[in-house]
């Protein structure tokens, strides 16, 4: 297990952000984080590296509590992107090849000059695109063994995301990696990831692996019985179903998340974690 | 050479990479004793990760179609000539629709609708 999170809590000053998220990441594997806005994705993923002290439950990556000697293990990708205001490109570009032992010179290279990266110029002066491109080329060219990513496909266009996609899912499959990533694009994160957990007003709703999800739901058109199982919810006409039985077809990645994040457990104070809300 | 699998289909992976072996052995392409991919080779092929991979040739070996042979790889085992019956099957209807005119993308939809009321 890289990453493992129990009953995480978190809030600032006197508004609770998160409450209650559990999920593993296993090695070798894509997670996606996937929720609203203001659900509690960036916050979660502040607390894994260590950047938020939760206020309870547990979070160990690596098997341990973060400190300064994981973090050359972990590379991480804000939303906001770089920060600091007057580094150029070769800064960050030096800051970062000191920071990781596993600098790889030659993928950052294989960017720079794929996306023309101009290493002279401040970065602040880079295009939302091209700071969002050159954070991607930072965190990959890292060689950390576990990647975390908030939003890092936002800024760019269809063909340079598909790109990129492609190159943080290799990045994870050839190099045997780890990653989390958090996003709203459903459709990008299918293609790629392997598991995933729905998050929504600081909870897990679900969490499984993308296939283990697919094979456990139903998707049963307007007007069919429904199958044994618990309801999830319903998107358009059809409604999402937990159910072992042979009904309906499979949902996809989309369907799934939807229907979870408009089912009745969307806000079900009383309820513990992954409990079905109706039994038929 | 297994060609791709669709990632936004509902179908899991893993069921859909079984589903492309076991094509591959009923065309008669992947024979009896063939080795198939390493592991990991198969996973970067089809974009899946490594457990993905697993999980499908275990569920071949379950049932019956291939077989590990430890540290060495997975081998098919199938003695399924049986099934090239279904290939000629399909070959003489798809003869028969492309007489009537009607085209593959009609033909599924035709194919879906006589399967689920049968």
């Amino acid at each position: 297990m890289i990453v493992s999170i129990d009953k995480l809590r978190k809030g600032f000053a006197s508004k609770p952000v998160l409450n209650d998220i559990s999920f593993n990441v296993e090695q070798g594997d894509i997670f996606a984080i996937v929720g609203p806005n203001g659900a509690g994705k960036t916050t979660t993923l502040r607390c894994i590296f260590g950047e938020l002290a939760p206020d309870g439950g547990k979070v160990a990556v690596f098997g341990e509590r973060v400190t300064s000697r994981t973090k050359e293990k972990i590379a991480v990708m804000t939303e906001d992107r770089l920060t600091f205001r007057r580094f150029t490109g070769d800064d960050y570009l030096r800051m970062w090849r000191m920071l990781y032992p596993g600098w790889q010179e030659k993928v950052f290279t294989s960017f720079a000059v794929h996306y023309r990266f101009d290493l002279n110029e401040r970065v602040e002066t880079y295009s939302m695109g091209m700071k969002t491109l050159f954070h991607i080329a930072l965190t990959v060219a890292s060689g950390a063994d576990l990647l975390i990513l908030d939003e890092p496909t936002q800024n760019l266009d269809p063909v340079i995301r598909q790109e990129v996609m492609g190159v943080l899912r290799d990045y994870v499959l050839q190099q045997n990696k780890t990653m989390i990533i958090s996003s709203h694009e459903i459709y990008d994160l299918e293609e790629i990831a392997g598991s995933f957990a729905v998050v929504l007003e600081g909870k897990v709703l679900y969490s499984d692996s993308i296939d283990g999800a697919k094979e456990t739901h139903r998707i049963i058109p307007k007007g069919q019985a429904i199958p044994a199982g618990d309801i999830i919810g319903v998107t358009g006409d059809e409604t999402l179903v937990r159910s072992d039985e042979e009904a309906g077809r499979f949902p996809n990645f989309k369907e799934i998340v939807l229907g979870y994040l408009q089912s009745k457990k969307a806000f079900a104070p009383f309820e513990g974690e992954f409990q079905p809300k109706f039994k038929i | 050479m297994f060609g791709k699998i669709d990632k936004h289909d509902g179908v899991p992976a893993y069921i859909q990479i079984m589903n492309v072996v076991k094509k591959e052995i009923m065309l008669g392409r992947l024979e009896n004793g063939d080795q198939l991919p390493p592991v990991r080779e198969m996973a970067v092929m089809f974009g899946v990760n490594t457990n993905t991979v697993i999980r499908s040739l275990e569920r071949l070996q379950f049932e019956g179609l291939v077989e590990a042979e430890h540290g060495v790889g997975y081998f098919v085992k199938t003695a399924q000539a049986v099934n090239r019956e279904v290939i000629k099957t399909i070959s003489e209807t798809v003869e028969e629709l492309k007489k009537s005119g009607i085209d593959l993308q009609m033909a599924k939809v035709l194919l879906e609708e006589v399967w689920k009321n049968d």
